[in-house]
């Protein structure tokens, strides 16, 4: 009994991290490297057909088309507007929710609102919204003397369209990180600005904001991640039309996949994908790791 | 010696109840051929509403309860995708779209061939009641063996509101795209929310009541070699006759649209003319919407430019045996039983639109009779696909729609785009050889 525990107390490092390794293997890297090697090959899904090797032909046909450069294309202009609506209008809510005021829990309470609801029953509500002649939106549009709007039905507004739900349904997360940033802010800072005669205005950029950068950056990080794999509103409201105007790469490759049966090309634009958000984030956490050294 | 007797008549006692027993199980073995629970996986549709509702005379018969799965058309493939991803054991029989499905799921090796079954007892399935054409589309292809019985057919038909053509002071129904036209710019009242003509705008799904319009002026998805075809001056024409139609005289946000949305359009009043499958008939609900009966007419598709004929008439929807199945012989019995006359009779009767011909021979629709008369002079001049019938329809399909969708906006050289679709479906139909 004593020779397992000194052997446990010995491997304890291993016992306890073993575990994690093997969720991490089975979970995340097995499913990459079978799709990495799906990648270069053509399957239908099926198994009485065996897989059949193409080499970089998947690789070739995506880029040499229009559609994917077009789906990445779309997907970083949802990503960039949304994320830059979100992030602006999360720290000026999170700005005013850091006062006090009368019935602010129930006013925050109120913004969390969206963030909780279904995506998909998200999509179906805002589809109703938009409809171009019974829908609230138009009504009230037209009730004010402007033009009846087609949001989602044509191809120059429906990706606009679908920015708006996004941002409307998760500005309140963004909003709700930067509020926890700055109940962690020192309240010496303030104390010491304010006996040096600083106005409120520079409270806010010269302490808050510069204080709040890290939180600022977990909050990009975490937002831009998930809005690059938004997939929910998009497949409810629109499943990537009018045409294409409103299809990512996740919608893409969803279709190829389990539309067009072709798990090959699927997987080929999957990894692509996956290497584009891994850049995207490395970068991220180098910017983040230099803006915390700065502080 | 008492005792000898009773112990006779105890014995007797036994032997008779033995006997009895054994005979009531025996006749229960004999009346139920299986003892089986099938997994199906089906559609939301009138034949789905039938079987689910006879499902106890199935298991009368054959001893055969169902799991019946319902999807929309689109999830019901990823469900046999991912199920025959992992081998298919899991699912029985199915419900499938030839013309979408059949060459891709014989392929793949998903459907079990029938021409077995069907041999070992022709009685059984009555395949010479079907259309001929309905059953050859779940043939494999080269050796014409059946791998699904057809379930339901249909054809294109234009709807019209009969009380909003008598306010116009219009008497009767175009019988050519130019007159159906110049009807839609009498008929739209966008003030009133009332659209002149209404039809999938959706890319991938207009395809097949786009046909209609590329085969009324003189153009095909596929020529006589199975080449791609639709960049002709023929089929340009129809590309812009249907955007032009639609971008004037349909409804707003018609490129989401699918059969559905302009279903309800029409049921509710704000379309004036709306061109879909005749099947939809079977979705009629009186509690739902604000035309009656009465004031729905119908008329066969126009002719086009030259007199050319649009209409198709296709199997819908088929039935299949999985290729994966543990219970195949009840599957097929199951198959066999959701195909046969009787069911077929009672889905003609609710909306349905039967394959069998014995079903057609006596009056069981309950279809409005302009509208039986539609079909069946549709029926006469109809072609047997109403998309490209390849094993990647799908993709071919989203091909076909870029254009479409470009056509309805009106912004792009249309012969151009169509060149391009052309050349990117024949790259899909050389990589299918």
């Amino acid at each position: 009994m004593k020779k397992i525990g000194n052997w446990a107390d010995k491997n304890l490092k291993y016992i306890f991290t073993v575990p994690t390794i093997i969720f991490v293997l089975c979970m995340v890297l097995f499913p990459i490297l079978y799709t990495l090697v799906l990648s270069f090959h053509s399957w239908r899904m099926s198994v009485h057909v065996p897989w059949e090797w193409v080499g970089m032909q998947n690789y070739v046909q995506m880029f040499t088309g229009t559609r994917f450069p077009m789906a990445v294309w779309r997907t970083f202009l949802f990503a960039a507007i949304a994320l830059f609506f979100e992030m602006s209008l999360g720290i000026f809510l999170a700005l005013i929710l850091n006062r006090s005021f009368w019935g602010k829990n129930m006013t925050k309470t109120a913004f969390l609102l969206p963030m909780v609801a279904t995506p998909v029953a998200v999509g179906m509500v805002w589809k109703l919204i938009y409809e171009p002649s019974i829908g609230i939106l138009n009504y009230v549009i037209r009730s004010l003397g402007g033009p009846k709007i087609d949001w989602l039905g044509s191809t120059s507004n429906a990706l606009y369209s679908l920015i708006i739900v996004d941002i409307w349904q998760w500005t309140p997360m963004v909003m709700l990180i930067l509020l926890a940033g700055l109940s962690a802010i020192p309240t010496e800072s303030y104390e010491s600005a304010l006996v040096d005669g600083a106005s409120r205005l520079q409270l806010t950029t010269k302490i808050t904001l510069p204080l709040l950068r890290p939180t600022i950056f977990t909050a990009v990080l975490l937002r831009l991640i998930d809005v690059l794999k938004t997939f929910d509103i998009l497949y409810s409201m629109t499943q990537g039309g009018p045409g294409f105007a409103t299809e990512t790469m996740n919608i893409l490759s969803y279709r190829q996949a389990f539309e067009f049966m072709e798990f090959g090309e699927a997987s080929a634009t999957l990894i692509v994908f996956f290497l584009i958000v891994m850049g995207i984030a490395a970068l991220t956490i180098k910017i983040k790791s230099r803006v915390e050294v700065d502080m | 010696m008492k005792g000898t007797k009773s112990v006779k008549i105890l014995l007797l006692a036994v032997i008779m109840l033995v006997s009895m027993l054994a005979g009531t199980v025996t006749g229960l073995a004999e009346e139920k051929k299986f003892d089986v629970t099938l997994n199906i996986v089906g559609v939301n549709n009138v034949i789905t509403d039938v079987i689910l509702e006879r499902q106890d005379e199935l298991y009368e018969k054959y001893g055969i309860r169902l799991n019946f799965q319902q999807f929309s058309n689109e999830q019901a493939s990823n469900k046999l995708a991912v199920s025959f991803a992992a081998g298919g054991s899991d699912i029985d029989a199915f419900m499938f779209r030839p013309l979408d499905e059949a060459r891709l799921f014989i392929s793949n090796g998903w459907l079990e061939n029938l021409q077995p079954y069907i041999d070992a007892d022709p009685e059984a399935a009555l395949v010479d009641d079907y259309y001929t054409a309905s059953l050859e589309l779940s043939k494999q292809a080269g050796t014409g063996d059946i791998h699904g019985l057809p379930l339901m057919i249909e054809s294109a038909v234009v709807f019209y509101n009969k009380t909003l053509f008598a306010e116009k002071g219009i008497e009767n129904p175009p019988t050519t795209m130019e007159e159906m036209y110049e009807l839609a710019a009498i008929l739209n009242d966008p003030d009133n929310d009332i659209c002149g003509f209404a039809c999938r705008g959706a890319g991938n799904p207009a395809v097949t009541q786009f046909s209609c319009f590329l085969r009324a002026f003189g153009a095909d998805f596929l020529d006589e070699q199975g080449n791609a075809c639709i960049n002709t001056p023929e089929a340009v024409e129809a590309f812009e006759f249907y955007g032009k139609i639609l971008r004037e005289y349909g409804p707003d946000g018609v490129l989401n649209m699918g059969w559905t949305d302009t279903w309800n359009l029409f049921t509710q009043g704000k379309a004036a003319m709306r061109l879909d499958a005749d099947t939809n008939m079977g979705s009629w609900d009186p509690d739902n919407s604000l035309i009656t009966l009465d004031e729905i007419g119908f008329f066969q598709i126009p002719v086009g430019p030259r007199g050319d004929h649009g209409d198709f008439l296709i199997t819908a929807w088929a039935l299949g045996v999985s290729s994966a199945s543990q219970n195949k012989e009840a599957a097929w019995t199951f198959v066999n039983w959701a195909s046969s006359p009787e069911m077929q009779i009672e889905t003609q009767k609710r909306g349905g639109s039967s394959p069998r011909a014995c079903v057609w021979a006596e009056n069981y629709s309950s279809w409005p009779v302009e509208l039986q008369a539609v079909a069946d002079a549709a029926a006469k001049v109809a072609v047997p696909t109403d998309r490209p019938y390849m094993t990647n329809v799908a993709k071919a399909r989203d091909i076909i729609g870029e254009v479409i969708v470009a056509a309805i906006e009106g912004n792009a050289d249309i012969q151009a785009l169509a060149d391009q679709k052309n050349a990117e479906m024949q790259a899909l139909l050389d990589s299918e050889k």
